[in-house]
């Protein structure tokens, strides 16, 4: 098959979206993603004419393979025909560990069709049934390989009526899994038939499958294989030529995997939330490419050379290089500079992509992965994939360095960039120890991001125990403090009290802003959060770690000049709080009046912020402090005779069991437990559970720590960093 | 007893009444950050007083330091030694008031400050002074109020003595020729690089230094090092134009410009 293609030829095929497939595939660690993934790019992938004129062509797939290319190419484009027609088919990079996170969610997003890859020895596993159900949970229709064949055959040494026996049970679990996640309309329609050709058996490593219609048609008999492999090793170019890997996989998709115009039907209802019956939404039901362009990113990433790539689906509409567009949750217009269509592993440049396929583009640098993009005129109806939250909020941390000094500079280009291809970390350096502080959403969270750097990056690194990053806060309303500058000359009257939920609520999902329109701001504010109008018009900040400064005085002298003094001070002096330094969230700080002296040279930075924090900490320090501590959603699934174990340790970590769900001889437990109690977890439950116990875990919400354990958690932040362990007293900021 | 000493502006300003006083105190605080002394080195307060010198910083004389020092004066006797006159800049303001709050003598030993000196030395009427006003570096803030300031007073036909910012714990001092950058980037109405103004370099030091000129040209002469200042000039009076040429250096052609015009500037 001549996979050597001229762009225009590939675009001409992309036009016609029966001949076009959009998947992912998943498996537990190890089960063979990624050998499948090196095997279906050597023989199927689209190599462009210009790589193929290079000099080295033929071996430029190898040497790029071994180093692992599609580890880091968010999406290859791979060439095959089926019955005399061809078909371009999209493999999207979908995360190597699957969680409940949004960046599983967006994955499954953009694929209307997942290869499940499942080892024939291990069989369904942990990693295995989280695929199948995020997948499903998204209507992305599921089939199957069952990979590592050869090492039944030459490990196990089992008879062939015993690897069909196994083949049997996997299958039956994989139903059954579909029955259990998939949606009604789907459970039946989506089993598995072998005879049909849903399934397909093989080795990924010695690429070689088939599938059952296959093997009829040309006359494969496992008794055959089993008598090649005795051969050795010299016999698998005859397995290979006999049954080819990417012909069993890549018709399995072709035939079973809906395109995307089909796909879109069904799946825009479920993994869109905007009305259906708008322009827009017909328009992604029907993936016309006419309509308005809708676009979901689904990954960003670095180039080098390029810079910010963003890559993702277009649902609607025709993306044009040149033209516009709206970033729905960064809130600003951009321009796309390039278009680009996936040749293999590599973007080439387009004049436009259009509806249904997979797209990279150039331009769109404030894009974060989870944008929707779409055209200009419907910024203001658009409903997004999802919102992103615009705030994170870090909830683990630790302090990285390089193995190898010389690496720093490495390391920190490394951080940047992981920063941004996931916004949820965030990097930080303490400026006191020059420690490189990486924090993440929990401890998962941090493991998997420095696999990422060792494994994209190439850079080994130390890293200190995980350490929770709580938040400060208050439970009362304070008087008004007088915050003096050190020469005393300045004055600011201030009082702090906690910002109810639904206004944290609202900044937290980014409805407001700091930088937002002040008159809608107010109004939103007064509407949804009842906050009286005074308040809700005069915001002068809103930090990072959800705090609200608002002015209340009246005809101040010089205010005007010193205001971003006095907010900078507010920012600094929620950085960290009084009572352990941690953040500071949920407070709102209120500004009733000032007195600001007379000469700019004695209103300096140097005297206002003491001033603002003087007044801040003071009104804390009265105002029942506490800290929160992050909280962790659990999703437990196992045999229901391990319930009593489960909710012991629950229990004994200061969880909460929310709710228990019986599914068959299956218990699901969903529970909450504070980060702080997580981080052997794992270990309890595979110990409890005969390793039986499979769980997600996201972020779910800040809570007050108990209040027995406050002051002693107080004492032991504050001597890991070496303050002394008694929090300083109101006085302290307003005694002298 | 508390004992405030102004050292004027440079090192042989220490006048008979500080010397007298020095010997009955018992510790002294010495502020080195609110302004330079050209010339002068805590060795010159030696030949004078020998107890117990401390260099302070800002931390020790404000904030948490002035109930600290207080308390001091309550049990002996205390100096806080400051260049000029030691309360005209507002600084040690908060440590007078509290001692007196809390019943502890206070004793002011005066010397002449900038205020008194920018008039004599350039020849200005001191009663044609207006509001004065610090340039401040804008790092934290555009410092407007300077400008308003020097608008007020050129509306009233006033002169404006404008400090110039002192980062002392950064090693930092404003020249007049960054200052008049800043100044007419400031200057929304761009009106003040045509008045005729005074660059005062070191002004009451034997290496003072006067320079006048239309404010935009401010920039181009040499200075020796700081503290500089700088005088924006409103109309001169006759006598204060011949100053101008005949003590603070107006160029000839300038000077001979302005005898004969009636418009200002």
């Amino acid at each position: 098959m001549v996979r050597y293609k001229q762009t225009a030829e590939i675009l001409k095929i992309m036009s016609n979206l029966e001949q076009v497939r959009n998947i992912g595939i998943t498996a537990h660690v190890d089960h063979g993603k990624t050998t499948l993934s090196d095997s279906l790019l050597a023989a199927s992938g689209i190599i462009s004419e210009k790589i193929a004129g290079q000099a080295l062509a033929l071996d430029y797939l190898d040497v790029e393979q071994r180093r692992g290319i599609t580890v880091k190419s968010a999406n290859i484009s791979l060439y095959h025909e089926y019955k005399g027609k061809p078909y371009v088919i999209n493999l999207i990079d979908t995360p190597g560990h699957v969680d409940f996170s949004a960046k599983t969610t967006r994955a499954m997003r953009v694929i209307d069709g997942a290869i499940l890859v499942v080892d024939a020895v291990e069989g369904v596993m942990t990693q295995t049934e989280m695929y199948l159900r995020a997948a499903l949970e998204e209507r992305v229709r599921p089939v199957l390989f069952i990979n590592k064949v050869d090492r039944l055959i030459k490990e196990l040494r089992l008879s062939p009526s015993e690897i069909q026996q196994r083949f049997v049970q996997i299958i039956k679990e994989v139903n059954q899994l579909i029955y259990m996640y998939a949606d009604k309309e789907f459970r039946a329609a989506w089993q598995l038939d072998p005879a049909k050709g849903h399934v397909a058996f093989g080795s990924a490593r010695d690429r070689w499958g088939f599938t059952v219609p296959m093997a009829k048609q040309r006359g494969i008999k496992f008794s055959d294989i089993v008598a090649l492999y005795q051969k050795g090793k010299e016999a698998l170019p005859e397995l290979q030529k006999m049954a080819p890997l990417h012909e069993a996989i890549l018709d399995m998709v072709v035939k079973f995997i809906p395109n995307p115009m089909e796909a879109q039907k069904y799946r825009i209802p479920k993994i869109w939330h905007g009305d259906l019956n708008s322009e827009i939404g017909k328009a992604m039901m029907n993936a016309d490419p006419n309509g308005p362009l809708v676009m979901l990113v689904n990954d960003i990433r670095i180039d080098p050379h390029a810079g910010l790539v963003a890559t993702g689906r277009v649902f609607s509409g025709t993306l044009r290089a040149g033209e516009e567009v709206w970033l729905v949750n960064a809130r600003m217009k951009q321009k796309i500079l390039q278009v680009s269509l996936y040749m293999g592993p590599y973007r080439e440049l387009a004049d436009q992509i259009v509806a249904g396929n997979i797209a990279a583009v150039l331009g769109l640098d404030k894009a974060r992965a989870g944008e929707t993009v779409v055209a200009v005129e419907y910024k203001d109806v658009m409903v997004p994939f999802e919102k992103l939250h615009m705030i994170s909020e870090p909830v683990v941390t630790v302090a990285i360095e390089p193995k190898n000094p010389r690496d720093l500079p490495k390391l920190i280009d490394a951080l940047h960039k992981l920063s941004i291809e996931d916004p949820s970390l965030v990097v930080k350096i303490n400026e006191e120890t020059g420690e490189y502080l990486l924090s993440g959403m929990g401890p998962l969270h941090i493991e998997i991001a420095l696999t990422f750097l060792r494994e994209n990056y190439g850079l080994e690194v130390v890293a200190s125990q995980p350490i929770i990053v709580y938040r400060e806060s208050i439970r009362e309303k304070s008087k008004v403090f007088e915050g003096k500058s050190p020469n005393k000359h300045n004055k600011l009257y201030i009082s702090v009290e906690p910002l109810d939920e639904k206004t944290i609520q609202l900044i937290h999902d980014g409805i407001i802003t700091e930088d937002m329109d002040a008159k809608e701001r107010a109004k939103i504010l007064r509407e949804e959060a009842g906050w009286p109008t005074d308040q809700a018009r005069r915001i002068w900040a809103i930090d990072e770690n959800i705090n609200v400064f608002i002015d209340l005085t009246t005809g101040v002298q010089h205010l005007r000049e010193v205001k971003d003094t006095i907010i900078q001070g507010f920012r600094l002096a929620m950085r960290e709080g009084p009572l352990a330094m941690e953040p500071v969230r949920g407070v709102k700080v209120i500004l009733h009046d000032a007195v600001i002296h007379e000469d700019p040279a004695h209103r300096g930075p140097g005297q206002i912020y003491p001033a603002v924090r003087n007044a801040i900490y003071a009104g804390m320090l009265t105002a029942r402090p506490t800290l929160l501590e992050p909280i962790q959603k659990l999703d437990i699934k196992a045999p229901i005779e391990y319930l009593g174990n489960i909710s012991s340790i629950i229990t004994k970590k200061r969880g909460r069991i929310l709710q228990v769900l019986q599914q068959g001889p299956i218990a699901r437990i969903l529970a909450e437990i504070p980060v702080a109690e997580t981080f052997d977890l794992a270990e309890q439950l595979r110990g409890a559970t005969a390793g039986k116990a499979i769980w997600g875990q996201e972020f779910s919400r800040w809570a007050p720590v108990p209040d027995s354990m406050l002051m002693d958690l107080v004492r032991k932040i504050r001597e890991r960093k070496g303050l002394k362990p008694e929090p300083p007293r109101p006085e302290d900021f307003i005694g002298f | 007893m508390l004992v405030f000493i102004g050292l004027g502006l440079n090192p042989k300003h220490l006048n008979l009444e500080a010397i007298e006083a020095l010997k009955t105190i018992d510790k002294a605080y010495l502020d080195r950050y609110t302004s330079i002394i050209p010339g002068f080195s805590p060795e010159i307060l030696r030949k004078y007083y020998l107890g117990e010198l401390v260099i302070a910083d800002r931390d020790m004389l404000e904030g948490g330091g002035i109930k600290r020092i207080v308390e001091e004066a309550s049990k002996m006797n205390i100096a806080v030694i400051a260049p000029g006159d030691p309360f005209i800049a507002t600084t040690h303001d908060a440590i007078r008031l509290e001692a007196l709050m809390r019943g502890v003598e206070v004793r002011v030993i005066h010397n002449i400050s900038i205020y008194s000196v920018a008039a004599s030395a350039t020849g200005l009427q001191a009663y044609r002074f207006g509001k004065t006003t610090t340039l401040v570096y804008p790092e934290a803030f555009k410092p407007y109020s300077t400008l308003e300031t020097i608008y007020g007073n050129i509306e009233r036909n006033l002169h404006t003595l404008v400090l110039l910012d002192l980062k002392l714990e950064k090693d930092k001092a404003m020249t007049i020729p960054e200052a008049v950058e800043i100044l007419l980037e400031l200057d929304e109405k761009e009106i003040i690089g045509e008045y005729l103004a005074i660059g005062a370099a070191r002004l009451g030091s034997s290496e003072e230094r006067l320079t006048a000129d239309k404010l935009k040209n401010l920039g181009i002469y040499n200075y020796p090092p700081p503290p500089h200042s700088i005088i924006i000039v409103a109309k001169p009076h006759p006598l204060e134009l011949d100053a101008l040429h005949y003590i603070d250096h107006l160029p000839q052609k300038l000077y001979e410009e302005y005898r004969s015009k009636k418009e200002y500037p």
